[in-house]
């Protein structure tokens, strides 16, 4: 039974990684053999398709962009996810309920029907094509998710060092910072990591929402993904830049990752 | 001045009333026990003493203050935790240290007064560990130094021993009563524990569905309960309980018949209470209960013989060498002096002037 | 409504129109059929995989946990780019079943190219069962398990008396998280087909409809539709946060 198990897994793991593997070593095979049927495994690997990619094509502007929007989404996310969380987690009135309802409909709503609004609204604001929009609209959009997740946490931490704080002499404020932010770190960095997640991949929203100057990578990348096969290698090395930080939070946050996909399912 | 008083205290959330119209006058370095089982009002009561809760009616004073509106910080309380509620980023010595930083007392004395506590509850070696590499015991000890080091007005304790396994808590209910009788410090001690509250208690409140059903010092609730419920709490084994009636003083149950002193009356629905302890084997044919043994249950140091007539369990404490057979009708036999007298419908003890 | 400012009422027109396009309605058939195969097998996939990882020892399991995750985290994007690339014409698949003697063109047909998005939702969609049902085996009480081991229980039954029972709360989560996410397919099958041979989803009808075709009030149209069938789906998740929500009191 266990052998049976081992031999699914890395059936299992050799079938979900598959791609992505195929698609690094593309990106480091010349043209001639990145396409050679049947497939070439021994090969001088180069690295020249990166250099062109990130040196010719100017792709450090989209991962600068990237890396502006996703900052500023998942500082202000957090920001307003913590505080409305604990309160969500501390109030249980129905208020917070009502709250908690519309927060669910939201996640739920498909892109494309905020889409059109959102993108009539930046355009009669004059903020189309801006990091400013993207950071706002991904901010509207992963905040209903980022409560959820953040008053997940702040459940689990007991309302009894708050009161002992209390008692001890705090503040309801003075016993929230003393006693509670210290503690919530753990869920903070999971909360941040999948709001991470949410605005890195994003891909939809800067497709229509930005035209040249604030587009991000997966934007970028679908553009290269285009029919021609010249092109395809340089696509493999953008595929794979952009998922090297995925790789490395993978690698770093597994843990975080597992909790943070479960605790809907434990708690919903 | 820490003498503490509740005034008709009333909490109620929405239709439920949790709290209804308790006034308990708690004299200075009193400890108190608010003693029931879950959902009886106690922890509601002591937690609008810390300030944790808004009564929905009433006054609490505490010394000569009218504290209803002060926050749990300027009631100059102590509250030691059912799980503690130890700060798990920081360790021994600075949670035993917080209440002094934070209520701005000089930082000059710190130091003595955190060493003082810790050496009071015997936690001098780890004040530089973290809560989780402490076990369950030590833990509880440092939520009570962090009550001592301040010195407060009052302690209020929130079940501390029900997170102890059965041996420490026998240990630290000593300590608790020797800190409390030490210190002098008024002190409200939530537990459903009849055996802490026995133990601690110069007297307790019995609890039951918001309402306290008896205040009285461990002897006067033991001795001379006011009505079923305290009665039937109070005691271990519990006090056996016989539904029954009396006709002509005499009550009526099956497989009992017992003449009660004074003169003779009429009462029906009533409940015979008798202490196991005040039940002995009686000779051949004599006895006031006579009916089959169920079980034998031997402890050491004494042993317990259970009957059933009637269906209800009537239990009997008698010497540590007694043996017997299930199944062989025995005698049981009190003094007319240990019988109690409850009416069944209301609860209410039945006190007779003439008795 | 128009970009260029005019304000006419149309009032239900859109809406009429929409419900008669015969696009809309072979959208909508499509994007069933679609949830209908997906859902089942993203759930029975992760299930066996969540068990045979419940077999291996702890330390092996974060390295296949890490490989599993990888179709879900990776930014969808280039996931499915990655993924298209095996599938061209040229692509080692497309390859490797014509060395076994199967050619298929994934964008030549509708059964192909509808596989093809298919297979790859799969794909994509997987890891989320196969971490959340491990994470739910986990939890499933030993007690109860052990009790079924000395009564005579083999595994199948262990499986249906115990296992399953205690999972029913997360394969429903699931059911209704994957449907949310079935009816919202969008990302995968732009980059993968564009929409054409029978792969047009509901979104994809609607971003054609709004962007390509510029017919904005009848995207909007669309898009409440969509939002509406949404709401639908959601009542019993709603109802059952409701309860968690009262039991906080």
């Amino acid at each position: 039974m266990t052998l049976l198990a081992w031999a699914f897994l890395v059936l299992f793991a050799v079938y979900s990684s598959f791609p992505f593997i195929w698609t690094f070593l593309t990106s480091i095979k010349q043209p001639v053999d990145a396409f050679a049927l049947p497939p070439v495994w021994l090969f001088d690997p180069t690295l020249a398709h990166y250099a062109e990619l990130w040196f010719e094509r100017g792709f450090a502007s989209y991962l600068w962009n990237t890396a502006i929007v996703t900052a500023g989404t998942v500082v202000i996310s957090i920001s307003i996810g913590a505080v409305a969380g604990y309160a969500l987690a501390r109030y249980p009135g129905p208020l917070g309920f009502w709250l908690l309802m519309l927060a669910l409909v939201f996640r739920a709503l498909p892109r494309m029907a905020v889409l059109l609004p959102f993108y009539q609204i930046s355009r009669a604001l004059g903020l189309f094509d801006t990091h400013v929009l993207l950071i706002l609209v991904l901010v509207s959009i992963n905040q209903p998710f980022t409560i959820w997740m953040m008053r997940s946490f702040f459940m689990t931490i007991p309302a009894d060092i708050e009161e002992a704080a209390m008692v001890d002499g705090c503040s309801r404020l003075g016993a929230f910072l003393r006693a509670v932010v210290p503690v919530m770190w753990p869920g903070v960095i999971t909360t941040s990591l999948f709001t991470f997640l949410l605005a890195y991949n994003e891909f939809l929203m800067p497709l229509i929402l930005t035209a040249t100057k604030a587009q991000t990578l997966p934007v970028a990348i679908s553009q290269f993904g285009a029919e021609d096969i010249r092109f395809w290698s340089l696509s493999a090395a953008g595929a794979v830049s952009i998922t090297l930080p995925i790789v490395v939070l993978i690698l770093m946050f597994q843990g975080r990752i597992v909790d943070g996909l479960v605790q809907g399912a434990v708690k919903g | 001045m820490a003498r503490i008083r509740l005034c008709n205290l009333t909490k109620r959330w929405g239709q439920v009333v949790g709290v209804n119209n308790v006034s308990i006058d708690i004299a200075d370095r009193e400890f108190l026990v608010l003693l029931g089982p879950s959902g009886c009002g106690k922890t509601t009561t002591m937690r609008m003493v810390a300030g944790l809760e808004d009564p929905s009616a009433g006054e609490i004073w505490i010394g000569d203050r009218l504290v209803n509106d002060l926050e749990p910080r300027d009631r100059d309380v102590a509250m030691v935790f059912q799980s503690y509620g130890l700060y798990a980023h920081l360790t021994v010595y600075e949670n035993i240290r917080f209440p002094l930083k934070v209520r701005g007392v000089p930082a000059s004395e710190h130091d003595a007064r955190v060493r003082r506590a810790a050496r009071m509850v015997e936690l001098d070696g780890l004040l530089d560990r973290k809560p989780k590499q402490l076990s369950g015991g030590q833990r509880q000890r440092v939520a009570l130094a962090r009550a001592i080091v301040r010195e407060p007005t009052c302690f209020l304790m929130d079940e501390p021993l029900s997170n102890l396994d059965a041996r420490l808590r026998v240990s630290t209910r000593a300590e608790i009563k020797h800190l409390q009788r030490t210190l002098a410090v008024t002190t409200i001690y939530v537990t459903h524990d009849q055996v802490e509250a026995m133990t601690l208690a110069h007297r307790v409140a019995v609890m039951d569905r918001g309402a306290v059903r008896q205040l009285g010092t461990p002897t006067e609730i033991y001795d001379d309960p006011a009505d079923l419920f305290v009665a039937g709490f109070i005691g271990s084994p519990a006090m056996n309980l016989i539904p029954g009636d009396v006709v002509g003083g005499l009550f009526r149950a099956e497989g009992v018949t017992a003449r009660l002193p004074g003169a003779p009356f009429d009462r029906p629905g009533v409940v015979l209470g008798i202490r196991a302890e005040d039940l002995r084997l009686a000779p051949e044919g004599e006895g006031q209960i006579r009916h089959a043994v169920y079980s034998i249950e031997p402890l050491g140091d004494s042993t317990l013989v259970n009957l059933r007539p009637g269906g209800t369990l009537v239990t009997a404490r008698v010497a540590k060498d007694h043996v017997g057979t299930s199944g062989a009708i025995v005698g049981l036999a009190a003094d007319p002096a240990r019988l109690y007298l409850f009416d069944a419908r209301s609860g209410a003890r039945i006190r007779r002037p003439d008795a | 409504m128009t970009f260029r400012g005019e304000w006419r009422w149309a009032g239900l027109d859109n809406y009429a129109f929409t419900l008669d396009d015969p696009d809309f309605l072979r959208s909508l058939w499509f994007t069933l059929l679609f949830c209908a195969v997906t859902i089942p097998a993203k759930i029975l996939i992760g299930f066996v995989s969540a068990l045979a990882l419940q077999r291996i020892t702890p330390t092996w399991r974060a390295v296949f946990i890490a490989c599993a995750l990888l179709p879900f985290i990776v930014t969808p994007v280039v996931g499915t780019l990655a993924y298209s690339w095996l599938f061209r014409d040229f692509g080692i698949i497309t390859w490797l079943l014509q060395e076994i003697g199967i050619t298929i063109h994934w964008l030549g047909s509708d059964l192909a190219s509808r596989a093809l998005v298919m297979i790859h939702f799969v794909w994509h969609g997987t890891p989320f069962a196969t971490v959340v049902l491990f994470a739910g085996l986990q939890s499933v009480p030993k007690d109860e398990i052990e009790a079924a081991i000395v009564d005579g229980a083999s595994f199948r039954h262990r499986l249906q008396a115990v296992i399953l029972p205690h999972l029913r709360t997360l394969f429903v989560f699931l059911a209704l998280m994957m449907v949310m996410d079935g009816y919202r397919v969008f990302d995968s099958i732009y980059i993968l087909t564009r929409g054409v041979n029978g792969t047009e989803s509901v979104m994809m009808y609607n971003y054609r409809i709004a962007i390509v075709e510029n017919a904005v009030s009848r995207g909007a149209a669309v898009a409440v539709l969509t939002v509406i069938g949404i709401l639908v789906l959601l009542v019993p998740f709603l109802v059952n946060t409701w309860r968690e929500q009262r039991g906080l009191r």
